[in-house]
Formats: structure tokens, C-alpha cells, sequence
């Protein structure tokens, strides 16, 4: 699909094209507008076979760039926008004694591993196993980068002390100035709880705050990032990290609830894209969120390569070889948002049968096919149902619309008015 | 200051009154000679991408001088980095800001997601701006 883009560079109007098939940007006279990054093309990218949920030719590699371990969906908190909600009771929780066994299956099965996530629920609810656990995952993959994103309720000082030891930064999640969805009479904010307060002050003290990250939702109510950034710098430090990029979506189109609060207004809408915008487009803000940073910067690399279309993988590497999640029972599970016995692919005692199934590619959907922003959003979750992922795609947009516009600012010095699709 | 007037209007009234008749103080009210394009209601929807229109025609006007032409550090080929100048523009199109920073080659971003949760203590790629 082409579209026109509307822009203004020093101040005058020019309407330039940009093909997301190719991935290339045409000024008024056909010129590729990054001819002097073509050394760069990506002459051998690796091309995508396109993968829909029953049939998927990757199979489970022994060398892991991401693993993710799911301990149980227990969690202290009830969060209006969950991703869970609907599978509370229905997957499988660790417990201390899996332990042993899990490494094992690890050493018996899995070569290497570049990057270890802990997912609940809450992490931290399953810490008697946590202990237990991470030493020998750190033992084993000793270069490994481990992270637990945890709504941090549960942080104490010799919490801290164990991420200290163990090399795991701390990952919070908190929205900020509209927390109110995370809140109930049971937790309160946990910037109101002395000991948690304690606990942060300290791991910053400790770990340094590149080594601490805040990752809020943006939902309905607190959708403009710069205040949410501020907040963090107003009540915890001022070179706290905070991303903003999380913005809420509905990851299952059968849960009524995940659905409603993950609406948002078109307006709302505007003020997120715009926002982001701002930030990125902004010396001296920019660097207050690097995860924003981080993605336009993923998008700009796709330019300069010229990486085509068929080279989206998706938004996560759950689908390739080198993407797994699994329990501590060694199940080879779908996504950590549906961690249930029916997304449940095979076992890690045997990664060569194990597909990467349940997973729809962003080819097989013609609104990304057709799709400016494809390059960035990658289809959105692979693993959502396809009503979930139909309901995401406004908000995924306008995050994404924002990169779109901040990296045609930052390569071109244009600022984008508005984009017309063109007839194929 | 506030006993001294003219024909019984208080000199500070009197000096706000003037400037406020003389001299526009809202942008609303200053005139666009130059015919800038204003971040108005034509920048373009964030809902989705599916609200299309059929382009008749470019502009006629040519491309102007834009930013990536220059300052580009050679590095290797398809891999590495390279350093790329980086530009931030208002809404005239006009580059307020420019900076280099380098850029990381490599395949698709799909080794880097979940990024919220590594990036920045990613071993595999410095994103650090």
C-alpha cells in the first residue's frame, strides 16, 4: 500500500510517497528519500514465512533470545485493565518443589538463553520459590539478562538486596497520575506504603536508577505521557526512567471487562500520539523515556534497511524459534496473557516438536497489510484473539502513528500534517 | 503608581488598555502573511489508517533540502552503526534542533521486543540515547 504524506519542510508544503510493502520513502519525483543510507539495505534479511495459528514450520530452538517463565497468574492486585482476568484460576502455579526439576529440564534441553523474564500474575506473590529459583538460573546463565515485572507492593529492602545480588533490575509498574485502576480498598498506591517507599528509595540508592524502570499503562482518564513522566520525577527522583509506550489494549475480546477499560476515547487518543510526539520530539524531554526512544529508533533502523514487509515477524519472538514461555512444569505455553492447559504446546523435554502454534502473522490481516504504521506495531500481539486484536488496533495506532511522525521529523527535519492512502 | 491618572484613568489602566488595543497579544490574533501551515485540524486521524482518499496529483513543488543528506559515518556494511543526524522540526517544518546519534544496525526490531522490559540493559544492543 502507498500513501501520501502531507508534509511541511522549512515551512513550505510537499506531498512525498511511502510504500510499506518496500518500506521506502519517494519525494515528489520518484526519489528514494534515503538514497544515501543504501549502503545499509538489507541485502540478506531473513524473509518471514507467514505463520497462522494452527500452522507455523518454526519449531522451538535450543538457543532462546527471550524465555519466559510463567509462575502462576496468582496476583495481589485486581487492575481494571488486566490481561488476565480472565484465567485467575485456571493455570498453573509454582511452587518450590518445581524447581529442581525446571533447572534440570533446562540443563538437559536448553543451550543457551540471552534474556530471562519472571511473569505472574505478581512475581513477587510466588517469592519462596523466586528464591529458590533465580540463584540457579543465574548459575546456569550466568550472562543472562532476568527481569520480574512486578506492581512492586510486595518490595521490602531485602528484596532489593536479592536483585541486588542476582543482577536484576527493578521493573515497577505504576501509571502515575491516574492510578486509580491499579487501586482498590486493598492496595492502596504503593508510593503511599512506607515500607515499599523505603524499599524504592533504597534500590535506588542501590541499584542506580538506570537499573529501575517504571512502566505505566496509559488508559482512559491518563492518557498524556509528559504528566505521567513528571509525576515520577516529582515523587520519587528526577532521573527516574519511566516508559510510556505500554499504552492499554484488550488482549481478550471475551473478557468484558479487559474490553471495557481498554477503551479509549478518539480524543484520548490524540492526546497519547501526541504526546509521544512531543516527547521524542523534544531535545531536552526525549531522553526522560527511553523505551520511546528505543521503538522509534527499531522503526528508523527498518527505513535506513529498507526492510521490506515480509521481514515483520511480529511484536514479540513468541512465534519464532527463539521465543518461548513456559511454567514450571516445562508446558510450552502460548503467551503469558493466556496461560491456560488449551494454549498449551508441547513440553520443554523436547523443543524439537515443539511449533510455535496459536500465533496469526500480520499478513493474514488486511488492515496491516494496509497499514502505515505496520513496521512498527508489527501486527500488534500475534497471540490476541482476532476480535482482541481488532479492538487494540486504535490504540496501537495512535502509540505508533507518533513513532511514524517523530522519525519522519528526525530523518527528514519534515513535520508530517496528514497521510492519504493511495490507490494500489 | 496607582494615584497618578489621565482624565481620571489610572496611568497603569490606561497604558494596559493601549497596549492592548495596539498590539495583537494572542496568536489568534496575529495574521499569517506568510501563509504557514499551522498544526490545525488537517493533521491526520490516530484512530486507524482506514479513512482514505484518492490523491489527484503531487503538489508541483519540489523537494526541498532535507536533513539525512549529511553527516553520515560510514560503518559496515548491513551491520553496526552508524551515525545518523537527528532532527527535531514544529509544526512549519522548521528543524528547531539537531543532534547525531548513533544508530544500531540490525535485523528486524523482533529481537528486541518486549522492549519495556530490556531495553536499556539489553546486552545485545546499547539503545542508550
Amino acid at each position: 500500500m502507498k500513501f501520501k504524506l502531507n508534509v511541511v519542510v522549512d515551512e513550505k508544503p510537499h506531498q512525498w510517497v511511502y510504500d510499506n510493502i518496500v518500506n521506502v520513502f519517494y519525494d515528489e519525483n520518484g526519489n528514494d528519500l534515503l538514497k544515501d543510507f543504501l549502503p545499509y539495505k538489507a541485502d540478506n534479511y531473513e524473509k518471514v514465512i507467514p505463520f497462522t495459528r494452527e500452522c507455523n514450520d518454526n519449531k522451538k530452538s535450543t538457543y532462546l533470545k527471550l524465555m519466559e517463565i510463567h509462575l502462576g497468574t496468582k496476583c495481589n492486585f485486581n487492575c481494571k485493565y488486566c490481561s488476565q482476568t480472565a484465567y485467575r484460576n485456571s493455570s498453573y502455579s509454582a511452587s518450590p518443589k518445581d524447581v529442581d526439576p525446571f533447572i534440570d529440564l533446562l540443563k538437559n534441553n536448553v543451550e543457551k538463553i540471552d534474556r530471562i523474564q519472571l511473569w505472574g500474575g505478581e512475581p513477587l506473590v510466588y517469592w519462596k520459590t523466586i528464591q529458590l529459583l533465580v540463584p540457579k538460573l543465574r548459575e546456569l546463565y550466568p550472562n543472562a539478562f532476568i527481569t520480574m515485572p512486578s506492581n512492586g507492593s510486595l518490595l521490602t529492602k531485602d528484596k532489593i538486596d536479592f536483585y541486588h545480588k542476582y543482577n536484576i533490575p527493578l521493573f515497577i509498574s505504576h501509571d502515575g497520575c491516574g492510578n486509580e485502576k491499579r487501586e482498590s480498598e486493598k492496595n492502596q498506591d504503593i508510593l503511599k506504603n512506607p515500607t515499599v517507599r523505603e524499599a524504592l528509595d533504597y534500590a535506588h540508592e542501590v541499584l542506580g536508577a538506570d537499573r529501575i524502570s517504571i512502566n505505566a499503562t496509559p488508559s482512559s482518564g491518563n492518557t498524556n505521557p509528559e504528566k505521567i513522566i513528571k509525576f515520577f520525577k516529582k515523587e520519587l527522583w528526577d532521573d527516574v526512567k519511566v516508559c510510556t509506550h505500554n499504552i492499554v489494549r484488550c488482549h481478550n475480546s471475551k473478557d468484558p471487562q479487559g474490553v471495557e477499560f481498554s477503551k479509549l476515547s478518539e480524543e484520548e487518543r490524540k492526546e497519547y500520539s501526541d504526546g509521544i510526539f512531543e516527547i521524542l520530539n523534544n531535545t531536552e524531554n526525549f531522553i526522560n523515556d527511553y523505551s520511546l526512544v528505543r521503538r522509534r529508533q527499531n522503526l528508523i533502523n527498518t527505513w535506513v534497511q529498507h526492510l521490506p514487509f515480509d521481514s515483520i515477524i511480529a511484536e514479540c519472538p513468541l512465534p519464532s524459534p527463539h521465543g518461548i514461555v513456559v511454567n514450571l512444569r516445562g508446558d510450552v505455553l502460548q503467551c503469558h496473557n493466556h496461560p491456560i492447559a488449551s494454549k498449551t504446546y508441547g513440553h520443554l523435554s523436547d523443543l524439537s516438536k515443539v511449533n510455535a502454534l496459536g500465533y496469526i502473522h500480520c499478513s493474514f490481516k488486511e488492515r496491516c497489510r494496509n497499514c502505515l504504521v505496520v513496521h512498527g506495531c508489527c501486527g500488534g500481539c500475534p497471540s490476541s484473539d482476532d476480535k482482541a486484536n481488532e479492538l487494540a488496533c486504535p490504540n496501537l495506532y495512535a502509540l505508533h502513528y507518533a513513532f511514524f511522525k517523530s522519525g519522519v521529523a528526525a530523518l527528514f527535519g519534515a513535520y508530517l500534517t496528514s497521510v492519504e492512502k493511495l490507490e494500489e | 503608581m496607582s494615584k497618578l491618572t489621565i482624565n481620571s484613568t489610572a496611568i497603569e489602566t490606561a497604558v494596559q488598555q493601549t497596549a492592548q488595543s495596539k498590539f495583537p497579544t494572542k496568536m489568534s490574533q496575529l495574521t499569517n502573511d506568510s501563509g504557514y501551515v499551522t498544526a490545525s485540524g488537517s493533521v491526520d486521524s490516530v484512530s486507524t489508517a482506514t479513512n482514505t482518499s484518492r490523491i489527484t496529483g503531487g503538489s508541483g513543488v519540489s523537494a526541498g533540502t532535507y536533513g539525512a543528506g549529511g553527516n553520515v559515518t560510514v560503518g559496515n556494511k548491513g551491520s553496526g552503526s552508524i551515525s545518523i543526524p537527528y532532527f527535531t522540526v514544529n509544526a512549519q517544518g522548521r528543524v528547531t534542533a539537531s543532534y547525531n546519534r548513533t544508530l544500531y544496525i540490525n535485523t528486524h526490531c523482533n529481537d528486541c521486543s518486549h522492549c519495556s522490559y530490556t531495553c536499556s540493559y539489553c546486552s545485545n544492543c546499547d539503545c542508550q540515547p
